[in-house]
């Protein structure tokens, strides 16, 4: 299972990292442009992602642009809908209209910093991935 | 006194408000079919609906003990949305009524955060024993079918989590503050002025309806959970009283203030605190009005979410236009009031404007306009719903009436009164023209949330040029507190002088 984060804020990326790692080959990026990026060199490596997660306020290209930049991508390499990688946003802003176009967008899952994770493994499981370390 | 920033989760208190809306439409399908003696094919498509809304929000939640009865109970549901078996009216209304009364409990629990820990296993099975007993009537092959459908359905659904944060999901954050328990009690307040009135009037009209039972929306108050609520709602007054003792508060301070502020010249040295404590004073007003008080935009997604889900539903391309979003109201009063404005949009959505082949061959705009203002002229909350609609028809209102007894022919009534009968319960509507043909429903639903907040509603309306519905609330919420109490206290601090 591969894992991409997006988070500029050092804390919580190392978090993030740390609680993942148990679970999967993290690799992590500092903005969405990068994660973006890096997203398309796996698809084109034919290894993509399973899961992204994608913080919301960063610089150069915010997590909703990110996302959107993702879906995008999926579509022109010819990646069928069942098989898109989840997304979930992992951000401090829970306004609903916030939320809703997350959703809109085509992401899976929204956590709100601080990640609670005991809900973050149940919604990971629910999405239908091994989380044996 | 120690002063907490009450923390609270958007998504939460959302989902909380749709879903306690969502079973307040249950209890109005149950009735509807009381009265008919049946579940219409329009009554089973919006229970259909509610309890798909209600799975699809309580899955994005992960609350489990309600998506999952609610699952359990769809799949009962899709045999009869897709016609393929037939109701059992009792057997139906009464798995019905058990989750409608599951419903409020869980929500309570909820935000208590207590969710029932066998997530309702109890009344999962009881569907599911249900299903298998429908599906074991039925041919494989139709079963079959019924189970593609299912499961082509849910494919179709988009998958959506939601995880609110750690720091507000701990214990704390999940308990009610202190106003989402006042939000709470208004709106079981209201669900027990229903009862009561449902009661009351199914006791009156016991013979004039030949004894036929109203019992579908009575009841699910004289539950455990119901009982409980009755006990928190003596704990409310009380903290209206808290919010009036601190205004108080607020009032002697800046009168002490003032009085401070004239000592100025002979004591220049008390300048800077002076303007210190009108500082804090302001900040003290300020966090008073904001917790007591919410604008009325903070509803505005969820009417506009109304109307653009009935367009969808129903085909049709009407504009929703919100005026007055900052007009301040007692945060006690929303729930209410978002419930009958709710209401209303649907009523107005679906009856009260033509379809556009109608709309343009009337020389009308083809698209329809509902508008919507609040308005506070110090005195009384003003709100009016608009639509440029076809208008009330007060002849066929007449004749129903007559039909249902409430009127006789040759009744010398005026049109205005004519018109008020759309609040009586279940006018008008009229088995073959569909649900909301009557522009009936839950109009009753309407007038009680606002006569809960002492208000009234008025209606004018033309025919062929619309209806503009107005809900008038008098003002006497702590923040006008005219009260005499503070009034006598400023007066003691005077004399003291």
């Amino acid at each position: 299972m591969k894992i991409l984060i997006a988070e500029d804020d050092f804390a919580s990326r190392k978090f993030m990292l740390k609680f993942l790692s148990k679970y999967a080959d993290v690799d992590v990026t500092v903005d969405g442009e990068e994660a973006a990026a890096a997203f398309e060199f796996a698809l084109e490596d034919n290894a993509p992602y399973d899961l992204v997660c994608l913080d919301i306020m960063m610089p150069n290209m915010n997590g909703v642009e990110a996302l959107e930049a993702i879906r995008n991508a999926e579509e022109r390499f010819g990646v069928d809908r069942s098989r898109r990688c989840k997304i979930i946003m992992t951000t401090a802003l829970n306004e609903v209209n916030q939320v809703e176009q997350a959703f809109e967008l085509g992401c899976e899952g929204y956590a709100v910093k601080p990640i609670d994770t005991d809900k973050f493994l149940v919604i990971l499981k629910k999405m239908g991935f091994d989380l044996n370390d | 006194m120690e002063i907490q920033t009450v923390k609270k989760d958007p998504m939460m208190e959302i989902f909380i408000e749709e879903c306690s809306d969502l079973v307040t439409q249950y209890e109005t399908y149950l009735s509807m079919a009381a009265e008919r003696n049946e579940y219409t094919m329009d009554i089973v498509n919006e229970i259909f609906r509610i309890t798909h809304t209600i799975k699809a929000d309580a899955t994005m939640m992960l609350f489990e003990s309600l998506s999952t009865p609610m699952r359990a109970f769809e799949r009962i549901l899709y045999f009869y949305r897709d016609e393929k078996a037939g109701i059992d009216f009792d057997r139906f209304t009464e798995l019905l009524r058990k989750l409608v009364e599951y419903s409020v409990t869980e929500i309570d629990r909820l935000m208590d955060g207590t969710a029932s820990e066998d997530d309702g296993k109890e009344l999962t099975d009881e569907f599911r024993n249900y299903r298998d007993e429908i599906a074991g009537d039925l041919k494989v092959e139709t079963v079959e079918d019924v189970e593609k459908t299912v499961k082509a359905e849910s494919r179709d659904e988009p998958m959506r989590f939601y995880i609110g944060s750690a720091e507000l999901s701990a214990e704390e954050s999940a308990k009610p503050t202190r106003f989402e328990t006042i939000k709470s009690d208004t709106r079981t307040a209201n669900r027990i002025v229903k009862e009561e009135r449902a009661a009351v009037k199914a006791a009156g009209e016991g013979g004039r309806n030949k004894g036929k039972k109203k019992t579908a929306d009575v009841a699910v108050l004289d539950t455990e959970a119901g009982k409980n609520i009755r006990k928190h709602l003596e704990g409310r007054e009380k903290q209206q009283e808290e919010l009036k003792e601190l205004y108080g508060i607020i009032k002697r301070l800046s009168t002490l203030e003032a009085n401070m502020s004239d000592e100025k010249r002979n004591f220049p040295g008390i300048i800077p605190f002076v303007s210190k404590l009108h500082e804090h004073n302001l900040e003290l007003l300020n966090w008073l009005v904001g917790v007591s008080t919410i604008p009325m935009g903070h509803i505005s997604p969820k009417l506009h979410k109304t109307v653009e889900e009935m367009n969808q539903r129903l085909g049709r391309d009407i504009k929703l236009e919100i005026e007055g979003e900052q007009v301040l109201v007692d945060r006690e009063w929303i729930d209410g009031l978002s419930g009958a404005l709710v209401h209303m949009l649907r009523n107005a959505v679906d009856h009260g404007i033509e379809t556009k082949e109608l709309r343009i061959s009337r020389g009308k705009s083809p698209e329809g306009k509902i508008r919507v203002s609040y308005a506070n002229d110090g005195n009384s909350l003003k709100i009016q719903v608009s639509d440029d609609g076809r208008g009330i028809d007060i002849e066929k209102l007449r004749a129903s009436a007559i039909e249902r007894g409430l009127i006789f022919e040759g009744d010398e009534i005026a049109d205005d009164d004519i018109i008020r009968l759309i609040f009586v319960p279940g006018v008008s509507t009229n088995e073959k023209e569909g649900i909301y043909s009557g522009r009936g429903v839950g109009m009753d639903a309407v007038l009680h949330n606002v006569e809960v907040l002492g208000g009234k509603v008025t209606t004018d309306t033309r025919e062929g040029e619309g209806t503009t519905f107005t809900i008038i609330i008098p003002l006497n919420a702590v923040l006008n507190g005219n009260g005499g109490e503070e009034q006598d206290e400023d007066e003691d601090i005077d004399s003291r002088r």
